[in-house]
């Protein structure tokens, strides 16, 4: 939501709330740059707007309205800030699924004469058994050689067989060799 | 006797391990334990209005049974208002359908049975689960079907939304916040349909044989009669 869009709406709210707008309403923000409207702290925006609406109202309704208005902006910007949190979290995560058993990580998989079937099995239980606990990390975070360790220490967990084990390790070695 | 549970426990204990964490507490996740798993978790739920009202516990057994399909028994759902009181025990299915992070969206459905002296429920839920990278977002429907009383005459429903986010710092913590919209109809009567909307932060670890996760969440829509604010807790743990 715009700046623009938040003070037209919070003039609307006044209007519906039962304040008579002064004359002056189209002057409540204009006389203000966009980023004053913004940077002025809830005590100067009060008097600022107590002193707008004073000329055509009692102080006191006018301090209303404008305690209002002032509440109304505080919750558009803490709106406007999780949105831009949230955007900032999905931006920064890697979020491309594990890679599909391709040719290229089959490849990269003859050193450790693992098969493609075996692959397959990896990632199938890669997908279920690890995301019971926690997220999936991108394949690409842990080098070749961390990742044994890494699913060893949490295979009780996970509750693997020795085999089970060792197909996600051989789909994680190979996998974190491929660029996607 | 001494040997029969013995020979169980020889039976049970090497494939017994830690099954799957929980990132919320109000709402369940997609993901299913995985198939052999067992685990201990107990809830605890307090309630206040102006000071303590009550607290509620669960002690459930969870057992992965496939890669896709789990059950749990809830051995006893009790609670505390000025003395303990001993409520029902209920027995829950769930069943995957999609995964969070290769599907569009991670489905599960789940049922629950409960039965007591006097007390008889239905809860049936959709579970819904998008992962984004370390941040999941999950939702649950639920429908509430509950019979009390003698005869199990009172009959009441409720319809209920929950949707929450969870961000994971690490492999061991996240945080997050869950809403929880509940819809109550007492007697299944839509004009007495009472509105209660919570909301409030999460918190969750995981060590290496446990998990904790505590919300607190307050009520926006200031009902009479509901709880101003609850918090829960629950507690897992290997066997």
């Amino acid at each position: 939501m715009s700046a623009g869009a938040c003070s037209r709406g919070h003039a609307r709210e006044a209007s519906r709330s039962g304040w008579p707008l002064p004359r002056t309403r189209g002057l409540l923000f204009s006389s203000l740059s966009p980023g004053e409207r913004w940077t002025r702290s809830a005590s100067e925006g009060k008097e600022f707007l107590a002193s707008e609406f004073g000329a055509g109202i009692g102080a006191r309704d006018a301090k209303l309205a404008a305690t209002t208005i002032l509440g109304h902006c505080t919750r558009c910007v803490a709106q406007i800030a999780a949105v831009v949190i949230i955007l900032f979290i999905v931006s920064c995560a890697n979020l491309a699924p594990p890679p599909e058993v391709s040719p290229a990580l089959i490849s990269n998989a003859r050193f450790d004469h693992v098969d493609a079937e075996q692959l397959q099995n990896g990632r199938r239980l890669f997908l279920s058994h690890c995301l019971e606990c926690h997220t999936l990390p991108p394949v690409s975070k842990y080098s070749r050689n961390e990742w044994p360790h890494l699913v060893s220490r949490m295979s009780g967990r996970a509750n693997l067989s020795p085999g089970e084990q060792a197909a996600i390790v051989a789909y994680l070695r190979a996998a974190s060799l491929t660029r996607h | 006797m001494k040997q029969t549970l013995c020979a169980i426990c020889a039976v049970l204990l090497p494939s017994i391990c830690l099954a799957g964490a929980r990132h919320f507490t109000f709402i369940y996740e997609a993901p299913t334990s995985p198939p052999g798993s067992f685990e201990i978790e107990n809830y605890a739920t307090t309630r206040f209005t102006n000071g303590f009202t009550e607290a509620v516990f669960r002690n459930e057994l969870e057992i992965g049974i496939s890669e896709h399909f789990q059950a749990s028994i809830y051995f006893a759902n009790w609670n505390y208002t000025r003395r303990f009181h001993y409520d029902t025990a209920s027995i829950e299915v769930i069943h995957n359908l999609t995964n969070p992070v290769t599907d569009p969206i991670g489905i599960s459905l789940y049922q629950e049975i409960s039965g007591g002296r006097r007390a008889f429920e239905s809860e049936t839920k959709l579970i819904a689960q998008k992962n984004f990278g370390p941040l999941i977002l999950a939702y649950n429907l639920t429908l509430e079907a509950e019979w009390e009383d003698e005869s199990l005459r009172e009959h009441n429903g409720e319809i209920q939304q929950a949707f929450g986010a969870s961000y994971e710092l690490s492999p061991r913590v996240s945080v997050g916040a869950e809403m929880l919209h509940e819809v109550l109809l007492p007697a299944w009567h839509s004009s007495e349909a009472e509105n209660n909307f919570f909301i409030g932060p999460n918190v969750s670890y995981r060590g290496n044989r446990w998990f904790a996760t505590v919300t607190a969440l307050a009520q926006t829509t200031h009902t009479e009669g509901e709880a101003d604010c609850q918090v829960r807790v629950i507690f897992g743990v290997s066997l």
